[in-house]
């Protein structure tokens, strides 16, 4: 009982990750209507930019913080007006925002892997003691929890930005109807900008946060940038609600399996069970009236 | 001086469509003006492409109460002090009541006093009040056009132009939503309407323009109107004869063949082709 | 052997010289076999690309990992030759790498081409990371080291060298072919009608699903060629070879290079192939270089280079547009197909069933039918019969619910209640493709075509519903096939000298004016040959004289026995064409009756303009006319 409980808190943690990859697209989904695949190779650089700063350089965490999260997003925002713009501009219905996210994502990725690829691969070191804690017969380690605590934070954050903020408020209805919501004076460019660099500014955070917890590799980008399409294609689009339970379940039904199956085969069990969600209920675990346009 | 929304030689489709090729009219603040003609004649397309709206190039030009908004952004439309209400209550159904009126001000919210402004509406509109928490999209029709008009006003625009408000509402309803928009012109709104029953909005308002094939065709105050000569444009009718009673049935609707080729410039489409479009921006007049 | 000659009108002579020049490679570039390996590594990314082609270009569909496909095969092919010296042939490898992939393919395929769009691109991406996860922890695989036949003393690689590459070249050879060969047939006109739009796809009776399915096997066999050839001239398969950078790679190429031609994959996945195989240094940079060509081509020019080769030839040699899949013997046939032979054509060519179909009597009947969006009732309890040879208008104000009846009958809506029934059969239980399967044709608000394509093509893609040979035989190009294709151009071209088009049969459709493709619409869904036509506003926007056509067309469609159900609110041009008409308002039906029954009726009259009836009285001249 203590491994299946181990599992799924380890297993909460990991799916607050791709959580917060799925919030990442969900804001920019809502505003835009697209999908920046370039969302998992941001939380690297983030990743990769922590690993530079605490690890080479010894800068202490809050700086780090404040300058990894200003950064990715300053990246999100220039993704936005050089990629994605056109495409906002054109509204065709056509998928080359796709095909062009992905190509920044592999512009990214090349670019990290020459500045920092020769390095050797290192775990950055944890604030928190490595021992845990415990619940119960449970050990939780400080970090994993750190980083779910940082999930709900961005939660709570978002849930407040979109009730009481104006561009909140106009981002929510744009997720709905942005026709609408431009005859009401707010500008449409406005909204994807923000909803860029808000998702930037996410992607950095959760960087900063899972550093000490992943290696600094510039290849798992494009693994969070799958997975947390995984955790929305399970949770159903369109909605924070989605991605998060959406991720936890992702996270969870990973862990169990490392315990109980084969840990080698863990990536086979995103494939099955999106295959199964697709099988038994395509739109996801919770539907949203944004969801449709998928 | 009262400001004037001024539209000249406006033309507008949708991509290569052109649905609107000549359309002219203003509006005076403090006036209520009607705009009326069959489905397709060019109305809802006129009233987007002044709104900013546009689907496709786009002639002619626009001006609010002396600022030229030809070719302008809704956003810029919006800030100069008009706004649009577009037909099917386009409202945020995932938001409440109060979320979607309070939205309405966003240009505005800089400004200290919106809590009057709301007061202003809440007052021409008390159901809006009473229901300001609910979820826009539990409301019936009445009611979610009121919250469509509600925010339109927190702009507190010069002009307001709503595409047939009127549609699928009770009669009783729209009489009173009637009164309130006659309200406001009083209070000095220059307001225009779109109804396809002549009759009513003649009864409300100061002014009339009648669309036809993308074209005002014909226009001149209210209450002089001859509903005949409208209702001939609209239906294509052939003139009736000076004495007696409505012509022959089979002589009623057949008009001339020049008439008909006048008339056979039909409008813009209307609804939407698939399940996954119905929310699209096409309007439907 | 047709397939030969199809070739040889086709500009095989250029085939022939590239092919020859691809074979002399070695010899410019060097044979070492470390060259030969780099050389051989670039085919099979040729190969891949030209499998990739088939689902991504042709179908549109998003297919993102073939680096998946390539893996499998790939490792298959390794898996049983490092286990077993009797099957360790080119030929036994490449049987094995088609036949993995073709599995994979069905597994993958089934479940996501059902949702496609976005969804089908992460879905193949993250295949793209899982198969070379899975093998590198997999023992049997040979795990991080993956398997290799070098070691192998049973191993006799034969061909070998310069002559394995020259067969390399060959088999790409073969491929590209494979390529040509569907896209230059019904199946490729299928695939082009779903990338331009789902529903008119439908409304043609394609079932776009399972001609995805279709594609995407087809697409896989290419992939496991281009698996099992790569390991069978390396001998050697492991992880690192199959990282979701190739399949970056060969997106880039077939983007670059236009997707949706035989050659633009080739020569895109060539360019990139090259640079990352020759350019030493270049290989660190390479992702820069292709994200930002990615990027680029997306937005700039998504038709890639044979897009822009295109679009230069028309400007500087203007020619008709190639009439895709026709050869210039059917466009002779098509031309041909003028005068008498014109008058029988209206589906009597193959013998079968004229348009009317089955004789009077099948009725179209909706009844009860009642549908609502979000808490507004669209349609309630509407009541509509369409008789065949009748034209049939359906008339009312706006939001009286035409529009929504149409798209019920022609299956794109559900319905909430009420049913709706085609003679014996239930159609508000089947599929928009099945309705059309059943004889129901429609038009849009917004005439769907295949803009890039000529007008006799699109109507073409109409008659290959009633094709005599199966599409197979269109696929391999047998005599029969093309006989088949012979005769749906006759069939077409008569069709549009039907609406007057005839002159515009090689005029690119996207180019035609607006009134010139509601018609091109009309003739489209006449060569179904349907039992009932529905046409969505089709007035709309066109000028008196184009109208003029228009109302023959439909006339003329009446007389051959169709039942034409209209949905129009130009009320003259109904009042003068119709036979029927159906007045709706506020979803239900107000008046029924001939067109002069209808005009004078008061509540019609009423809900249009707002009064009970006209009177004499009213004679005040308005004030002023407008400017």
């Amino acid at each position: 009982m203590t491994l299946f409980f181990t599992a799924v808190t380890v297993g909460l943690g990991i799916g607050a990750i791709y959580g917060l990859v799925g919030i990442g697209y969900t804001v920019i989904f809502s505003a835009t209507r697209t999908f920046n695949l370039a969302q998992g190779d941001l939380v690297m650089v983030g990743v990769m930019l922590s690993w530079f700063m605490m690890t080479l350089n010894h800068v202490p965490q809050i700086l780090t913080l404040l300058t990894v999260v200003t950064f990715v997003a300053l990246i999100s925002w220039i993704e936005e007006r050089l990629v994605v713009r056109p495409f906002l501009k054109r509204g065709s219905s056509a998928f080359g925002w796709f095909i062009a996210t992905l190509g920044f994502s592999v512009v990214i990725e090349t670019v990290v892997n020459n500045l920092f690829g020769n390095h050797a691969i290192s775990a950055i070191p944890s604030p928190f003691p490595s021992t845990g804690f415990k619940v119960g017969s449970v050990i939780v380690s400080y970090q994993n929890s750190f980083v779910f605590v940082v999930f709900i934070v961005v939660i709570l954050a978002l849930e407040i930005f979109q009730r009481k903020t104006w561009i909140g408020q106009a981002m929510r209805a744009s997720s709905e109807d942005r026709e609408a919501v431009s005859l009401l004076g707010i500008n449409p460019s406005v909204m994807s900008q923000s909803a860029f660099l808000i998702a930037g500014a996410i992607a950095g955070l959760t960087g900063w946060a899972i550093a000490p917890i992943v290696f600094s590799d510039p290849s798992i980008g494009l693994s969070y940038t799958v997975k947390g399409f995984l955790a929305l294609a399970i949770g159903g689009f369109g909605s924070v609600r989605g991605a998060v339970v959406g991720g936890l379940l992702l996270g969870i039904a990973e862990q169990l399996f490392d315990v109980y199956g084969n840990s080698d085969y863990e990536i086979v069990v995103g494939l099955v069970i999106v295959l199964a969600v697709l099988i038994l209920r395509p739109e996801g675990l919770f539907r949203s009236s944004a969801a449709r346009a998928v | 001086m009262n400001a004037i929304l001024e539209v000249a030689s406006l033309s507008a489709g949708y991509g290569r469509i052109r649905v609107v090729s000549d359309v002219s009219f203003t509006v005076t603040q403090g006036e209520v003006v009607a705009i009326v003609g069959r489905n397709g004649a060019g109305k809802t397309t006129s009233l987007a492409a002044v709104a900013g709206l546009r689907y496709g190039p786009c002639g002619g030009s626009v001006s609010v109460a002396g600022v030229d908004v030809t070719g302008s952004a809704p956003v810029r439309v919006v800030r100069s002090g008009l706004s649009l209400v577009r037909e099917g209550r386009r409202i945020f159904r995932d938001m409440t009541v109060l979320e979607n009126v309070r939205l309405g001000a966003y240009t505005r919210r800089k400004t200290k006093n919106l809590g009057t402004d709301l007061d202003y509406v809440y007052e021409l509109f008390p159901t809006l009040n009473k229901y300001s928490a609910k979820l826009a999209g539990e409301l019936s029709g009445g009611q979610q056009q009121m919250v469509a008009i509600g925010q339109a006003l927190m702009n507190r625009p010069k002009f307001l132009l709503l595409d047939e408000p009127a549609s699928g509402l009770a009669p009783a309803v729209v009489e009173e939503m009637y009164d309130r928009l006659r309200l406001l012109a009083d209070d000095g709104m220059g307001v225009a309407i779109v109804d396809q029953s002549v009759e009513r909005i003649l009864r409300w308002s100061d002014r009339f323009y009648v669309f036809e094939s993308g074209r005002t065709a014909l226009s001149g105050a209210s209450e002089s109107a001859a509903v005949e000569n409208i209702n001939e444009i609209i239906l294509g009718v052939v003139r009736l004869e000076a004495a007696g009673a409505a012509p022959a049935p089979s002589g009623r609707l057949s008009a001339s063949a020049q008439q008909q080729e006048e008339l056979s410039h039909a409008g813009r489409p209307q609804g939407s082709d698939t399940e996954q479009d119905h929310k699209s921006s096409r309007p439907s007049s | 052997m047709t397939v030969l000659r199809r070739v040889a009108t086709g500009g095989v002579a250029t085939f022939v010289i590239w092919v020859a020049i691809a074979m002399l490679a070695p010899n410019v570039l060097g044979s070492s076999t470390f060259r030969l390996g780099e050389l051989e590594y670039i085919l099979a990314l040729l190969m891949l690309a030209t499998g990739l082609n088939i689902v991504l270009g042709y179908a549109g569909q998003l297919f993102l990992g073939p680096s998946a496909f390539f893996g499998v095969a790939g490792y298959a092919a390794a898996i049983v030759a490092t286990h077993n010296a009797g099957l360790q042939s080119l030929w036994v490898m490449c049987l094995i790498g088609a036949v993995t992939a073709l599995i994979v393919a069905a597994v993958v395929a089934l479940p996501s081409l059902r949702i496609g769009g976005f969804y089908l691109g992460m879905l193949t991406l993250y295949l793209a990371l899982v198969v070379p996860d899975v093998v590198s922890h997999w023992s049997l695989a040979g795990g991080q080291q993956g398997l290799s036949l070098v070691t192998d003393l049973n191993f006799v690689q034969s061909p070998t060298g310069v002559p394995l590459y020259q067969i390399g070249v060959l088999i790409l050879a073969v491929l590209a072919l494979y390529s040509w060969v569907i896209k230059h047939s019904r199946l490729g006109r299928r695939l082009a009608a779903i990338q331009a739009s789902n529903e008119m796809a439908q409304s043609l009776g394609i079932t776009s699903y399972s001609t995805k399915v279709a594609a995407f096997m087809l697409a896989a066999v290419p992939c496991g060629i281009a698996g099992a050839y790569y390991f069978y001239a390396v001998q050697f398969m492991n992880p690192s070879v199959i990282t979701p950078n190739m399949s970056i790679d060969v997106l880039a190429g077939i983007t670059i290079g236009g997707g949706g031609t035989v050659l633009g994959p080739i020569i895109g996945t060539g360019l990139v192939g090259s640079a990352s195989q020759f350019l030493g240094g270049f290989n660190q940079y390479q992702g820069i270089v292709y994200g930002i060509a990615l990027i680029g081509v997306a937005i700039g020019a998504p038709t890639g280079i044979m897009g822009q080769y295109a679009k230069l030839k028309e400007r500087f040699l203007p020619a008709r547009p190639a009439v895709a899949p026709l050869a210039g013997k059917q466009r002779e046939a098509a031309r041909g197909a003028g005068g008498p032979a014109a008058a029988n054509s209206r589906g009597t060519s193959d013998g079968s069933p004229r348009p009317g179909g089955d004789g009077p009597g099948v009725l179209l009947r909706a009844t009860n039918v009642s549908r609502g969006f979000g808490g507004v009732r669209a349609l309630d309890g509407v009541n509509l019969t369409v008789t065949p040879g009748v034209v049939h208008a359906l008339v009312g104000p706006n939001g009286s619910g035409k529009t929504t009846l149409l798209n019920l009958i022609s299956g794109f809506y559900r319905l909430h209640g009420g049913e709706i029934c085609l003679g014996p059969h239930r159609l508000d239980t089947r599929r928009a493709d099945q309705i059309a399967q059943l004889g129901i044709a429609r038009t849009f608000q917004t005439p769907k075509l295949l803009d890039v394509e000529s007008a006799l093509t699109n109507v073409v893609v109409a008659c290959d519903r009633h094709a005599a040979a199966p599409v197979v035989s269109s696929v391999l190009h047998t005599r029969g096939g093309l006989r088949a294709e012979r005769t749906g151009a006759r069939d077409a071209y008569a069709m549009l000298k039907e609406v007057g088009l005839d002159e515009e049969s090689f005029r690119f459709a996207g180019l035609l004016p607006h009134g010139t493709q509601r018609l091109l619409e009309i003739a489209r869904a006449m060569a179904l040959r349907p039992k009932f036509l529905l046409l969505d506003e089709p007035a709309a926007g066109l000028s008196a004289a184009e109208v003029q056509a228009l109302s023959r067309a439909v006339r003329s469609a009446a007389d051959q026995g169709v039942g034409v159900l209209l949905v129009e609110h130009n009320l003259p041009v109904v009042f003068g064409l119709a036979d029927q008409v159906t007045v709706l308002h506020q979803g239900r039906v107000l008046a029924e009756g001939t067109p002069s029954d209808v005009s004078a009726n008061p509540e019609v009259v009423r809900i249009y303009i707002g009064r009970e009836r006209l009177t004499a009285d009213d004679r005040i001249t308005p004030e002023g006319a407008s400017s």
